[in-house]
């Protein structure tokens, strides 16, 4: 398995303790305007919930076990996975820290759009037809 | 990888591209429907499509392999209608293309339903 999509599959299972927890306390410590000071309320959960846990183990396991790009560099341009990982997380982040301010939400989301770019452009190729 | 399983992944990705752009229209303060089309890219679009792509490639062969095509060409009609109903105000195009999307995923379901089965390793003496 490529280093990177180890760093994905375990950044997955770090969103996934982060979002149920979040989830929990949210529940457990309603606030009236709906989510923390500074933070993020029931849709940044959603959004770690979908994008850090579902997403990144969906590209981690894609990136690894999709067909090979080549003999020679069998996962295609490292970089672009690496690219896809950073973005990705610093995505979730931005949404969950940034996400009761609507900019927030926009820089957050910008930044999902060119990880899903990064890791379109990463797997794109190795979808083949045989 | 299958002919199917290779656009259905392939599809999933341009869902999961126009999706991502959709849900970042929709925080910049863009209609109400670019929230509603995120969701539906990104969930049975992307998400629901890339699993079943996934799985009709990868589950075992042995024993039969049923053509899924047809199924996934149902679920996108279906998804296409849904999402161009919600741009155009919804309505009974909408619950019809949901529907259509239903019928579509229980058609790929019941495919890939034989192929998930133990398989028996095979013992040398």
């Amino acid at each position: 398995m490529p280093v990177v999509s180890r760093f994905m599959i375990k950044g997955a299972f770090v969103w996934l303790l982060v979002a149920l927890a979040a989830g929990a306390a949210i529940a457990m410590f309603p606030l009236p305007n709906g989510h923390w000071p500074g933070l993020g309320g029931r849709t940044a959960v959603f959004h770690v919930l979908t994008v850090g846990w579902l997403t990144q183990l969906i590209f981690g396991v894609a990136y690894w076990l999709f067909p090979r790009w080549s003999k020679e560099r069998p996962y295609g341009p490292l970089w672009l996975g690496w690219l896809a990982f950073g973005f990705l997380n610093l995505g979730v982040a931005a949404r969950l820290v940034g996400g009761g301010a609507p900019v927030g939400e926009v820089v957050g989301g910008g930044i999902q759009v060119a990880s899903v770019l990064a890791i379109t452009a990463a797997i794109w190729p190795r979808v083949r037809i045989k | 990888m299958p002919r199917a399983s290779a656009w259905m992944i392939r599809i999933a990705l341009g869902c999961l591209i126009v999706g991502a752009i959709a849900g970042l229209l929709a925080a910049s303060g863009a209609p109400v429907f670019t929230g509603r089309v995120h969701m539906d890219l990104m969930l049975p679009g992307f998400m629901i499509q890339f699993a079943l792509g996934t799985a009709a490639w990868i589950l075992p062969k042995k024993g039969g392999v049923r053509p899924v095509g047809g199924a996934a060409a149902v679920f996108n009609i279906g998804l296409g209608l849904t999402i161009a109903a919600q741009i155009l105000g919804g309505g009974l195009a909408e619950t019809v293309g949901r529907v259509v999307m239903i019928a579509g995923a229980a058609w790929l379901v019941g495919a890939l339903w034989p192929r998930v089965r133990r398989i028996v390793p095979v013992r040398h003496a």
